[in-house]
């Protein structure tokens, strides 16, 4: 079927004129990129900027300008006061500790980037609330043998009354193997993975049950594996673009509408979220 | 005074009951032909006393006894009749009335059809199947629902498409009705050109707003055809040679006067054309066939049937060969329908009509690969069937009163999805297939009041049910139409019409493709309802064969269905588990709202008209857009369309028409950048942990969906036609040429890399396309 719309489309552009288009669009110019996600259960406070570059026109040819902007100028205040993010060569993002400006429940905090060359972006956010607890979080093994296993995760989480509340959940599922002949060094692999839900302003007290299937299947022995939990209580904005991003937001496919990416940046993409935080380590093996 | 009291009383009793009334009632058809002739005019010259003829030519008027009763009967593109009697007794008066030329000028003595002002009904289209044969069409090919493209509130979707939508609904939101019958997917050649043969159809009538309960199931529009029962006198027909299809039609009485028949049909032949010259590891083509056939029977003044059905099948097939495998592929899709009706009067007064309807459109898939090792064979069908009862009864007890009546149960079968796949590979054949079984029930009641001259209403309810699985929806929908005479010729009217839409249709394009899907309500993708208004003004010109109207509307349609962001058709299609789709498609809100404008010449050498529409499409999902309010694909502000039809003698017509409209709103990525996300820090304590992670390169789309235009749109199409009259034929010769002044109208955008920058690029369809047709017609 794929096959065929593509014959379709192909055909259609084989047969018919093409010509640059003539219409009205905004000018074409770059962009800050600006992420930063803070939360009271850090002791640090970091921030990434980079630049986008115009999706066609004279700027388009030039990809290497979306690297990370090392002279910008980050600021993070509450209002009252603020406080200037440095640059970490090392690690290619700014960051402040958090004792400078402890990021506190419910309030808000302001982010300012500009730049030399006159770029400026800006965004606020508003840190959760409530501190929340995760109620249970269940691992139930549906398949396992040496080289693979296949679990569900369900996640219980009390909701808050009377407010929506925007709820992330984080897995990083880490497995060590070795290969069986010759006997190698054990590797690591990665796999994260994102759902996010909300609750309903309108039930409250009600709970929120997560269930998820993680696969991880190797052609070597597997030595060790362990799940990362990590549920986070989400600003809105946080929330809205991680939920955008994880569902494959900004890649287009001609058959299907795009899914937009959020971004609560004036001027600029990306998101200056904030969030709380609880975790849990369930070893698999 | 009591005395006095009383006197006046008995006298006006005594004048009641010497009114004594009768009816004169029977059918109206066309002189030679015999074909019954609907939306004709009764009218008592001198008073406000008229009524029309219904679907099937039968009209019903009951009047006070008198002398010389005068009754006009008048339709437009026929010689009036006057017929005088004396009424003293129920009267039954079959009339013929003759077509006229519309070159030949009749001498307007009355009225000569229900002109727009005294109509109660707004927002309603007829389009008169003549004028289709007149206008320029591309490739020659004259298509209804182009023409209806052309009117004001009805917008195509794409470059060609015979797609259409009314008041800013979607293509799912139109009822197409042939003969009662739904059809499903109205469309040949991937939305090209539309289903329906103009040589077999005898009224073509749209209906945008202010909708009489006896139409139902959609939210938008209710496009209403029937075809032509048969020439009941002699043996007619047409042909057509054209550079796509060739068709022909047949018709005449097989019992003269008591039983006619109809038979026309439709045939591409490019694929025979260049079939021999492709090579032989390679041979591959398309094409369409449709068939009409209805046949009628007149069992006596009382009774009359009627079977009627449409065929009709569009393949694609390729078949690929090399030395060590063959493969083949294979689209094909197809509606049928037939219907069987019953007329029957149950007196003067009371006409029923009884019909059984099945309707069935399928899709299918095929693909087959075969080499030395392995074989594979994929078969992927979809479709909808329904059966359906309606009886329908009009009652018209006195000329201010038309009472329409009935009910309609239809059973659907929806199969969204079926595949049987066959491998060497698989120790067994894999067969899926879904099912959904629904009832959808109506039952309707209208009155057509003529209060007093001035005042006419069109009031009525439909109480509609829809059950599927465990599910039961009971809705009444409301209906009303005021019209308000300031003047003869001139009125004003309002409209109010609830309607709810028990289907969905997945369609990511909006074009009708093949692969579109129909899918029940069910409580995930919830029945659909719309709330329209509609304020009008309508004048008749008579004299000088003018009419003009203008309406505004607003229209509020509530789940509607949308695919989530980056679902498609895709997905659903090649997914086995066919109840995927609820889970790729989201419910919204929309709104429509706007004006538009009709003015119309519909007599003399020249004749056409102009519409304006202006007008907003807005949709609201939850899942979309962040839940922001954003135009709709189809959102045009504004919409020109000019039609000109000039017969110059009985020899040569001219006709052109020239379309402007707003460029569709569209989503194009402006920036892309390197996301970052959150992701675990090492450990929440590491002073140099960096909580976030870059993800992948994305796409920004701009501030919201549809946040851009495309191109306006604006095409002129000229034709001219040369008429020669034989002894036993006419035959027309038809020069065409569709977009005349070579305008490129975007039909998609796609970025290009040109010297290494990346350019927006438009693809554009139809450059200037000349055509050439021949028809006779004997």
């Amino acid at each position: 079927m794929k096959y065929f719309m593509m014959f379709l489309a192909g055909l259609f552009i084989a047969s018919a004129c093409t010509k640059k288009a003539d219409i009205d669009l905004p000018k074409a110019e770059n962009k800050l990129v600006v992420t930063c996600f803070i939360t009271p259960d850090d002791s640090v406070i970091s921030a990434v900027v980079r630049n986008s570059t115009p999706k066609f026109g004279a700027g388009s040819s030039r990809q290497n300008d979306q690297s990370d902007i090392s002279d910008a100028l980050v600021r993070l205040g509450d209002g009252t006061r603020s406080i200037t993010l440095k640059f970490d060569g090392e690690g290619a993002f700014y960051r402040a500790s958090a004792a400078e400006l402890p990021i506190l429940p419910g309030k808000t905090y302001y982010l300012e980037v500009s730049t030399p060359d006159g770029k400026k972006a800006s965004a606020s956010a508003i840190v959760p609330t409530e501190r929340f607890e995760i109620e249970s979080v269940k691992f139930p093994m549906i398949r396992q043998d040496s080289t693979s296993f296949e679990h569900e995760i369900s996640i219980v989480v009390p909701d808050i009354e009377n407010e929506t509340s925007y709820f992330a959940v984080f897995f990083s599922n880490t497995v060590i193997t070795r290969q069986r002949r010759p006997q190698g060094t054990p590797t690591g692999l990665n796999n994260n993975t994102w759902s996010h839900f909300d609750s309903d302003e309108k039930t409250a007290k009600s709970k929120f049950y997560h269930t998820n299937t993680n696969t991880y299947f190797s052609s070597d022995t597997i030595t060790s594996a362990w799940l990362d939990v990590s549920v986070l209580n989400c600003s809105r904005d946080f929330y809205l673009y991680s939920k955008s991003i994880s569902e494959g937001g900004g890649v287009s496919n001609p058959f299907s509408d795009p899914v937009m990416v959020y971004t609560n940046i004036s001027n600029g993409f990306g998101c200056f979220g904030a969030y709380r935080s609880r975790s849990v380590t369930h070893v698999i093996r | 005074m009591q005395k006095n009291l009383f006197m006046a009383f008995v006298l006006f009793s005594q004048c009641i009951l010497s009114q004594e009334r009768f009816t004169v009632s029977g059918y109206i058809t066309e002189k030679g032909s015999r074909e019954n002739l609907p939306g004709v005019t009764i009218h008592q010259p001198g008073t406000g006393h008229a009524t029309t003829s219904n679907a099937y030519g039968f009209y019903s008027i009951t009047l006070p006894r008198q002398d010389s009763l005068k009754l006009l009967f008048s339709f437009m593109g026929f010689a009036s009749e006057l017929k005088v009697m004396k009424l003293d007794r129920n009267i039954a008066l079959n009339i013929g009335l003759k077509a006229v030329n519309n070159l030949e000028e009749v001498e307007v003595t009355a009225k000569r059809t229900e002109s727009i002002s005294e109509d109660v009904q707004m927002s309603r289209i007829d389009i008169p199947i003549e004028k289709v044969k007149d206008i320029p069409a591309l490739l020659g090919e004259k298509d209804v629902l182009k023409v209806l493209q052309l009117m004001p509130g009805v917008q195509k979707g794409s470059e060609g498409s015979s797609g259409f939508y009314v008041r800013g609904g979607g293509p799912d939101q139109n009822l197409i009705i042939l003969d009662d019958a739904t059809v499903y997917n109205a469309f040949h050649l991937f939305g090209f050109f539309s289903l329906f043969n103009g040589d077999a159809l005898k009224s073509v009538e749209l209906t945008k707003g202010g909708f009489p309960a006896r139409y139902g199931g959609r939210l938008s529009s209710v496009l209403d055809m029937q075809m032509k029962d048969g020439n009941k006198e002699k043996i007619h027909g047409e042909a057509g040679i054209g550079i796509i299809s060739s068709r022909l039609t047949l018709e005449g009485p097989i019992i003269k006067d008591k039983c006619s028949f109809l038979v026309s049909g439709r045939r591409t032949y490019i694929d025979a054309l260049i079939y021999p010259w492709m090579p032989d590891n390679r041979k591959g083509g398309y094409y369409f066939y449709d068939m009409n056939a209805k046949v009628n029977y007149v069992f006596s003044d009382k009774d009359r049937l009627f079977l009627s059905g449409y065929f009709g099948k569009d393949r694609f097939f390729a078949n690929l060969k090399n030395e060590a495998s063959t493969s083949k592929f294979g689209l094909n899709w197809g509606n049928a329908t037939a219907t069987a009706r019953w007329n029957h009067l149950f007196s003067n007064k009371l006409f029923a009509n009884t019909s059984l309807i099945f309707t069935d459109y399928k899709m299918g898939i095929m693909n087959e690969y075969k080499d030395d090792q392995s074989t594979f064979s994929l078969l992927y069908t979809s479709g909808i069937r329904d059966y359906s009862f309606k009886t329908s009864f009009d009652y018209m007890p006195n000329p201010s009163h038309y009472i329409k009546f009935g009910l309609q149960s239809i059973y659907h079968q929806f199969r969204p999805g079926a595949s049987v796949l066959k491998s060497s590979f698989l120790e067994s054949d894999f067969k899926s297939a879904s099912l959904f079984e629904a009832f959808e029930n109506a039952l309707f009641v209208e009155d057509d009041w003529k209060i007093t001259p001035k005042w006419r209403l069109n009031a009525g309810v439909r109480l509609t049910n829809f059950i599927i699985k465990k599910e039961n929806y009971i809705n009444p929908e409301p209906r009303l139409s005021v019209r308000y005479l300031i003047m003869d010729d001139l009125s004003v009217k309002a409209s109010f019409a609830t309607m709810n839409q028990y289907m969905h249709l997945l369609s990511n394009t909006g074009i009708g493709l093949p692969t579109d899907l129909w899918v029940p309500a069910t409580a995930k993708a919830p029945f659909m309802r719309s709330q329209q208004v509609a304020l009008g003004l309508s004048k008749d010109f008579v004299k000088k064969g003018f009419d003009i109207a203008v309406e505004g509307y607003y229209k509020e349609m509530n789940n509607v269905l949308g695919y989530k962001e980056g679902a498609s058709f895709l997905t659903i299609g090649d997914n086995s588990e066919a109840v995927s789709w609820e889970n790729n498609v989201t419910s919204g809100q929309g709104w429509s709202y706007g004006g538009e404008v009709l003015l119309r010449k519909n007599t003399g050498k020249f004749t056409g008209w102009i519409g304006y529409t202006l007008s907003w499409t807005e949709l609201q999902f939850d899942e979309l857009n962040f839940g922001k309010k954003f135009f709709a694909r189809y959102d045009r502000r504004h919409d020109i369309s000019v039609v000109g039809v000039y017969k110059i003698n009985q020899n040569i017509t001219l006709s052109a028409t020239w379309v402007y409209g707003t460029g569709n709103a569209i989503t194009l990525p402006l920036n892309s950048y390197v996301a970052n996300t959150y992701a675990l820090p090492y450990t929440f304590s590491n002073p140099t942990a960096l909580n976030q992670a870059a993800v992948y390169q994305v796409q920004d789309f701009g501030p919201q969906r549809n946040a851009y235009r495309m191109s306006p749109y604006h095409r002129m199409d000229l034709g001219v036609q040369f008429h020669k009259k034989k002894k036993y034929y006419t035959r027309t010769f038809e020069l065409g040429f569709y977009n005349v002044y070579n305008r490129q109208n975007p039909f998609f955008y796609y970025i290009d890399t040109k010297n290494g920058v990346q350019e927006l690029m438009q693809v554009s369809l139809f450059p200037i396309i000349p055509s050439v047709s021949w028809s006779w017609k004997f």
